[in-house]
């Protein structure tokens, strides 16, 4: 049976281990572990990159994530790849991503506001990757 | 201790059902070599037809795979379409969620895909419908 991608990456890993140490400066190791709804041992093991979160606990690292830190932080190549594992089985993902990226912006000019600023960033690298035929 | 792949499957209809479902959302082929299974045993036992012990167990431990792997990535997917339309204000947040999921459906309905959306975009789809449910009771119950 060939071999799934895996649903979160070591980069994705990172960031998250890096907003949440950020936020236990900001607060305490036990305030942030309630906020994840996870146990204070089992977020330092993670912490210290003894245990890799699975399943629930990996859903719930990650729900904390978007809601606390989130896109506005992530650097637009990776927010570019997070949006193309999702549509790398159509026959074009970049125009997939664009597409995507597309109905953000109309929410956003919808809502009277501009666009966040990342849409442009993701939007230029997929249309560079497009150009390229990657 | 390997999971019995049978407990996970309760009837060989269900069984069945799930095989016609995965087939519509990718392909005889695909369906057949992840379930090493041939495409002439798989298609009979699609339409009725008995199925071997061994290739029970494979398409069942495949399904599985299939069904857990479609449940992360649904929870990332609801994740990722909550978050883009974050900074929207909350009056026109609902709409915003259905513009970016109804982008992701449509990109399935490119030519060339096979018609049945994968099982991960339905989650995504049940999910979001749930959440706008108790975002509508939570409105409703506020106004109270």
């Amino acid at each position: 049976m060939a071999k799934r991608a895996p649903e979160v990456t070591a980069e994705d890993l990172e960031r998250f281990r890096s907003a949440l140490e950020s936020e236990i400066q900001r607060t305490t190791l036990r305030a942030v572990a309630r906020a994840v709804r996870m146990s204070s041992t089992g977020l330092q093991k993670f912490l210290n990159r003894q245990t890799k979160p699975y399943g629930r606990t990996l859903a719930r690292v990650r729900g904390w994530y978007y809601a606390r830190a989130g896109v506005h932080r992530t650097p637009p190549e990776l927010i570019a790849a997070e949006l193309r594992r999702y549509v790398v089985t159509t026959p074009k993902p970049n125009r997939s991503v664009g597409t995507i990226l597309d109905a953000v912006e109309a929410a956003y000019h919808e809502a009277g506001m501009f666009a966040p600023e990342w849409v442009g960033s993701v939007r230029a690298i997929v249309n560079e990757r497009a150009t390229l035929g990657k | 201790m390997n999971p019995d792949p049978k407990a996970a499957f309760r009837t060989l209809d269900e069984l069945r059902q799930l095989a016609v479902d995965r087939v519509g959302e990718q392909s005889l082929r695909i369906v057949a070599n992840a379930a090493e299974m041939g495409t002439e045993s798989l298609r009979n036992f699609m339409g009725g037809g008995p199925i071997s012990v061994k290739s029970r167990n494979s398409l069942a431990r495949w399904l599985r795979e299939t069904q857990r792997h479609a449940d992360e990535r649904a929870a990332s997917c609801v994740g990722m379409i909550l978050e883009v339309t974050s900074e929207v204000p909350e009056h026109w947040r609902m709409k915003a969620v259905q513009r970016v999921l109804d982008a992701l459906r449509n990109v399935f309905q490119m030519p060339g895909i096979p018609a049945a959306q994968p099982l991960w975009l339905v989650q995504v789809l049940q999910a979001l419908e749930a959440e706008d449910d108790t975002a509508a009771t939570e409105a409703f119950t506020d106004s109270d």
